[in-house]
């Protein structure tokens, strides 16, 4: 089985090839550079050093053909909804996938200069050669993986649009972030090759280092440090993403009424079935005279407009928490008489906040959830609260 | 033509010699700048994922 990055980069034809070809000679090149000590002939040299510059472009190649895609598939007129901020949401993976690609060649880089730093004058165009050829060879995977987490992004995001709604394209988003995190083992597998790497052309070095280049190390291995520290409260957030919370349509009352919901918010679309305080019966906010008629209209007429699919009916019962439960229980049964075999209970998550590290407390408002109800006898009580499931 | 007469003494200014602790001193600075780059690297890359948790943010 030919793997997506070979298939997609053979189709750019003969630079596809030259592209894909490069990283290989570059490995050759610090290969044949190793084992004839530093010896490598000038054309030797020229085609390593070549060979690396043709796998940084490759690389840069790989990244930006990608991320054109992905911006094509993000900004598909599809998304043009008002309810949906596509250009914002583009604009966070855009933002993220470069810096992504940004570090996937850095290390390589980073890597070159080292290593051609510390040989130079070592054992002349040979090592340098070696040193560019090795980076160059470590870039392929670096390549691959920033290669395989775009097209994984892609795939992701370029579900149909139309049939996808928000949990589902908060899915697919996450789906192409947690892409991301694959890169982080070819990240450190290709760290630890290169020091490996550097660590021993700086052992077979007949000369010590200087002054000048032992500080520079230092300085390199700090800024490290400081990069790193800075940015552990964004990795902590980025670990613990928000969970998804559906918004809810219904405007009808006050939600502190309603039973409080216990578990994760979950809201399941259907026939909006409203019991007030006073007993009075609306359905999708119209006054219910004849419940039943009204609920069987609802169901043919979902029946003309969507031909040849079965029926959810789900009804998603609202009533007040201290109301007795005999009111709602009553609006159930005619429910399930009228075809409607999914009723659930209308609840409120209450506001919370959540404890980020970089925007600290972020209020979450309150939410209107759906919970199943208990139709058996409740022994001491006999408020509609105590008939929703925890 | 062979040069003879006395010997020239040629001053060559060698390199000077490595010695153990110099070596150490070297692989501990080179492994020190290799582990900075690859920390930069990570940070990069946990940086670039908090988009993950701005679109967690977004989508609600």
């Amino acid at each position: 089985m030919v793997p997506p990055l070979v298939r997609d980069v053979l189709g750019m034809g003969p630079i596809g090839a030259v592209l894909l070809g490069a990283p290989v000679v570059a490995l050759a090149a610090s290969v044949v550079a190793l084992c004839s000590r530093g010896a490598l002939g000038r054309a030797g040299c020229v085609a390593a050093a070549s060979a690396f510059g043709v796998s940084l472009v490759g690389a840069w190649a790989a990244v930006h053909g990608s991320r054109e895609r992905f911006v094509e598939s993000m900004l598909h007129p599809d998304l043009a909804s008002p309810t949906w901020p596509s250009l914002t949401l583009a604009r966070a993976i855009v933002a993220e996938h470069a810096g992504a690609g940004t570090a996937l060649l850095l290390v390589p880089l980073i890597a070159a200069a080292v290593a051609v730093t510390w040989t130079r004058g070592a054992h002349g165009l040979g090592s340098r050669a070696f040193a560019c050829g090795l980076a160059g060879a470590v870039a392929l995977p670096a390549w691959m993986a920033a290669h395989a987490s775009f097209v994984a992004s892609a795939a992701a995001l370029s579900v149909s649009w139309q049939d996808c709604d928000a949990r589902c394209r908060y899915d697919a988003a996450m789906a192409s972030s947690e892409a991301l995190d694959a890169v982080r083992p070819w990240l450190l597998v290709a760290g630890t090759v290169t020091a490996a790497a550097a660590v021993a052309l700086v052992a077979i070095r007949r000369r010590p280092g200087t002054a000048r280049m032992r500080v520079g190390c230092l300085v390199l291995g700090a800024a490290g440090l400081i990069a790193y520290g800075c940015t552990r409260a964004l990795a902590g957030d980025a670990a613990h993403p928000l969970p998804f919370e559906e918004t809810s349509s219904w405007m009808g009352g006050d939600l502190d009424a309603l039973p409080t919901a216990h578990s994760a918010c979950e809201l399941i679309d259907g026939v909006v079935v409203y019991v007030s305080k006073s007993g009075v019966v609306s359905v999708d906010g119209a006054w219910a005279t004849d419940l039943r008629a009204q609920l069987d209209t609802k169901r043919l007429l979902w029946l003309q407009i969507h031909p040849g699919r079965a029926f959810p009916g789900t009804v998603v019962l609202v009533a007040p928490a201290a109301l007795p439960a005999n009111l709602p229980l009553g609006v159930l049964g005619v429910a399930r008489e009228a075809g409607y075999p999914h009723v659930l209970a209308a609840t409120a998550k209450p506001v919370a906040t959540v404890l980020s590290r970089t925007l600290g407390p972020i209020a979450r408002p309150a939410r209107l959830c759906s919970a199943p109800i208990t139709e058996g006898a409740v022994v001491g009580s006999d408020r509609w609260s105590d008939r929703v499931e925890p | 033509m062979r040069l003879t007469g006395p010997r020239v003494q040629e001053r060559v200014s060698l390199p000077p010699a490595r010695t153990r602790s110099s070596l150490a001193a070297d692989v501990v600075c080179t492994a020190v700048a290799c582990a900075g780059s690859v920390l930069v690297a990570l940070a990069l890359l946990d940086a670039s994922a908090y988009g993950r948790f701005l679109i967690s943010l977004l989508v609600r």
